[in-house]
């Protein structure tokens, strides 16, 4: 009997949701896709007393209009409001179109914001269930998010692309790294550290060939860290400094390194791996000192000079020169990050992990610490591969 | 024979058939033949009835009438009585001959077939067998065509089909039992199955439904269904057909029943599973690495097939966010100018196929091609570039509908076809959510259906929930499917040795 009535149940259960969908509170609200505006990156910044809120719609040419049917539309959008949710409520009155934060996957802070209190920027999205686990964060250095995003989209760019291939890019130059919402909210919460934020800034650059007349155009490159102190931008790490940070805290993927061969000439490493050992150093219940061993392995890439380096005695000069390299560059990011008064290489979750017990002893003390603190680094590089086929040509001996 | 003798030799005439009340019984049926003609030797008169087209006339005409007419064999008789008796004796040699004694007798004989020689003086009638009527030879598959197997599909004799399957089971064991089913047509049905391996209350249980159906005739394959089902409120099949007599003896020696219905190019399999469904011939000829891939993406296929226009649905009005951004930005543009909500483009696109595929069938083979194109490809295109429907939803429609075609069983796919467009309806009601309730609903309607006692998903539900993945998502190596399936209870469950590759077990 049960059996015989489920048909006709689901049938008429069909016609009244068919006829009631559309107002039954119970399910969720229709939509049509094609009401929407996808927006992938919001830019933040510091407008007088409130804040201007930068949005950057991608949108494809329909097919049939003119231009290449898939070919990107870069939208630019500017409010601005009290807050940062004041300034995004306004994004759907002037448009035709529908916008929402569930395609938003790249944040903006410009450097003035990040300067004046990036927590305060930041708390609407990290309470905001669509942004809160899929947003990356970027500092705009030297320049506001809206120029940034208006530079990027002038010069035809799609931001989000441009951020997505930075992606790429650090991973061959381990200069950088993506950080998400949620970890640089935890990186905030935790105040014996400092959050270290990638920045980004823009570059005159030229596409002849792409664009067919040379003419300047400026690119978002990334540019480092930005290392945050009670929610303030306190500095940057550059360069050499910002690959040292990734060392240092495992993060790194591939780096070049470039030493001077016995012959004067340069040589280019590849790290391609390496391995971080850490020490801690007791008097009692006071940490003296903590001692990084970091063991690197590289490819020989490059050789300017002709002299046959692959020697003992060579290959030895190539491996200390290249590990000397690493070792004044990862001291140099411990210095730096003492200077500026607070844990900036993530020593403190090392200290914690090797001697939780230990550490909840330090933990209150560690911004006093960290500044203090003996730290020893000692690098040792091993060439594991020379690419050296064959005698390179003209050789000399 | 004697004691037939001895018990009729007190009464005037054997029984109450005559050959005026068969010619008024008959009337109007003017392919039925009387002549009339007069036993050689004994002057008894007798009327040979046959229906042309239906009996060979040469076999009549020298090896019944010839023999009865003109032959010395008979001269003996005396009487109609003794010529009947004479001819059952074998004087007159036949291979099948029957005695009729009822006039209901005679007439079915002769629908059947046969030639009937009433004596009229007797009151009875000898029923020749004398088939003779045109059949279509066999053929190569339409349907089910195998690159690697046998090219033999059945034809529209029953007799045929049988020697078809006897051809390839040689043993005793093969019982063929035919029945008589409709009470106009009298459809003759073969229950096909090997006695000590196919378990014999599914057996008995299958000829007892035939034998208990009251229905008017077995013409047409939805009335076999209508007798073999056990479950009417399901759209899914419950019996598998085919037109492979290999196929047809593979799952008989599996221990399954076969029923072979006189008038049908086609054969069902009882009990089955789900599985058999998404399973093809070939699967069997390849190497089971090779049939496991193509089986799970079949299974994939019948998914993606059932689901996609759904979800679509789902994600494009109600589930955005779960589009990666690319995409989502690859739609709303292609959605530019639409002027029907997705759910209405994809319900009319479902529709738009389902009209294109019927009239793909019912039209002659070659404007039915022309059908297809101008309507995929013409109406399609035009209706794409006038704005009135999306790329996406062609796309989707598309994309479901072959994923739909790779559903080896016609059934199974007609079944998909229909939850596919229930369940567009339920996405564009509540999204992801009714939709998943649609899903669990189809679900429990495949849990509840048992064919014969065979769990619908077995192994995996239902069942004894051994040998899972033998012959069902995947197939094993022949080496190692020593067992028949448990869920059909074989009589006898052992297939073969461990010797079966002929290589002391390994994989094939």
């Amino acid at each position: 009997m049960i059996r015989k009535a489920i048909l006709p149940i689901i049938a008429a259960l069909s016609a009244l949701l068919f006829a009631c969908g559309a107002t039954l509170r119970f399910f969720p609200g229709m939509s049509e896709i094609s009401d929407f505006e996808v927006v992938q990156v919001i830019g933040i910044d510091k407008k007088g007393g409130g804040v201007e809120v930068t949005l950057v719609a991608d949108r494809e040419r329909p097919p049939g209009e003119e231009g290449a049917a898939g070919t990107g539309m870069t939208g630019i959008m500017s409010f601005e409001g009290l807050t940062v949710s004041d300034a995004v409520s306004k994004m759907n009155i002037y448009s035709d179109k529908r916008r929402h934060l569930g395609y938003v996957d790249y944040l903006l802070i410009g450097e003035d914001a990040a300067r004046d209190d990036i927590t305060k920027y930041l708390d609407f999205f990290t309470r905001e269930y669509e942004t809160r686990y899929s947003m990356f964060v970027f500092i705009a250095r030297g320049v506001t998010s809206k120029e940034l995003l208006r530079a990027t989209a002038a010069a035809n760019r799609r931001m989000a692309g441009v951020l997505t291939n930075i992606d790429e890019a650090v991973k061959a130059l381990s200069g950088s790294r993506m950080l998400r919402l949620i970890d640089l909210a935890g990186m905030l919460g935790d105040g014996s550290e400092a959050a270290v934020v990638p920045a980004i800034t823009y570059e005159d650059t030229s596409f002849a060939k792409v664009i067919g007349a040379e003419k300047p155009e400026k690119t978002a490159v990334p540019d480092g860290f930005a290392f945050i102190r009670d929610h303030k931008l306190a500095g940057f790490y550059d360069g050499g400094l910002a690959r040292a940070y990734n060392v240092l805290t495992g993060r790194a993927h591939a780096m070049p390194v470039s030493v001077k061969a016995e012959d004067g000439e340069y040589s280019t490493l590849e790290i391609l791996q390496y391995r971080v050992s850490f020490e801690t150093f007791w008097d009692g219940k006071t940490l003296t000192g903590v001692r990084y061993v970091i063991t690197a392995e590289a490819n020989i890439t490059e050789q300017f000079g002709r002299r046959n380096v692959f020697t003992e005695r060579g290959m030895k000069a190539l491996e200390d020169g290249a590990a000397e390299l690493m070792r004044r560059e990862l001291e140099a990011v411990a210095d730096e990050s003492a200077r500026l008064g607070r844990d900036g290489i993530e020593l403190g979750r090392r200290v914690r992990m090797k001697n939780p017990v230990k550490w909840a002893g330090i933990a209150d003390d560690w911004s006093e610490i960290f500044p203090k603190l003996n730290i020893e680094i000692d690098v040792r590089c091993v060439i594991s591969r020379s690419y050296d086929l064959r005698e390179r040509i003209g050789a000399d001996g | 024979m004697p004691k037939r003798k001895a018990a009729t030799r007190g009464r005037a005439k054997l029984g109450d058939i005559s050959a005026a009340g068969l010619r008024e019984r008959m009337a109007y049926g003017d392919d039925v033949i009387f002549t009339d003609f007069t036993v050689g030797g004994c002057g008894a008169a007798a009327t040979a009835v046959y229906i042309d087209g239906m009996v060979s006339t040469v076999t009549v005409y020298d090896f019944i009438l010839r023999p009865l007419a003109a032959g010395r064999a008979l001269s003996h008789a005396e009487t109609a009585r003794d010529v009947i008796g004479l001819v059952m004796g074998g004087r007159v040699f036949h291979g099948r001959k029957r005695l009729c004694l009822a006039p209901e007798e005679a007439e079915e004989e002769l629908l059947a077939g046969a030639a009937v020689v009433i004596f009229d003086a007797a009151g009875a009638a000898v029923a020749f067998d004398a088939p003779g009527f045109e059949k279509r030879g066999v053929t190569e598959p339409t349907s089910e065509n195998v690159l690697k197997g046998s090219k033999e599909s059945f034809v529209e004799s029953l007799r045929v089909n049988t020697a078809l399957v006897r051809r390839r089971v040689k043993t005793g064991d093969l019982k063929i039992r035919e029945l008589s089913v409709g009470r106009r047509t009298a459809t003759r049905v073969a229950v096909v199955y090997v006695e000590g391996i196919a378990n014999g209350n599914t057996a008995a249980l299958v000829i007892k439904r035939f034998e208990s159906a009251d229905v008017d005739g077995l013409v047409s394959a939805g009335q076999v269904e209508a007798v073999l089902y056990e479950r009417r409120d399901t759209l899914f099949p419950q019996a598998l057909y085919t037109e492979r007599p290999d196929r047809f003896v593979g799952n008989i020696i599996e221990g399954r029943v076969g029923i072979i219905i006189d008038g049908m190019p086609i054969a069902y399999i009882t009990p089955v599973d789900v599985h058999a469904f998404l399973q093809a011939p070939e699967d069997y000829a390849h190497h089971f690495v090779l049939s496991s891939m193509f089986r799970i993406m079949r299974y994939v296929c019948a998914a993606a097939s059932l689901v996609l226009p759904a979800f679509y649905v789902s994600v494009t009005t109600y589930h955005q966010e779960m589009i990666p951004t690319k995409l989502a930005v690859s739609i709303i543009s292609s959605k530019q100018g639409a002027p029907f909500p997705t759910y209405m483009e994809v319900a009319l696109m479902l529709l738009a196929f389902e009209a294109l595929l019927e009239a793909g069938l019912r039209l002659p083979r070659a404007v039915g091609q022309a059908v297809s194109i101008v309507g995929a490809l013409v109406v399609g295109q035009a209706a794409i570039t006038a704005n009135i429907l999306s790329p996406g939803v062609v796309i989707i429609i598309s994309a479901a509908g072959i994923a739909g075609f790779v559903v080896p069983s016609q059934d199974m796919s007609n079944a998909s076809r229909a939850f596919r467009l229930a369940l567009v309806a339920l996405a564009s009601v509540g999204g992801l959510f009714t939709t998943t309730l649609g899903l669990i609903l189809i679900l429990y309607n495949m849990c509840s259906i048992e064919i014969f006692g065979t769990p619908y998903l077995a192994p995996f539900a239902g069942g004894e929930g051994v040998r899972m993945f033998d012959d069902t998502v995947t197939r094993r190596a022949w080496a190692f499917k020593r067992r028949r399936p448990a869920d059909i209870s074989p009589e006898d469950s052992v297939r073969q040795g461990a010797g079966a590759s002929g290589k002391g077990g390994e994989p094939q």
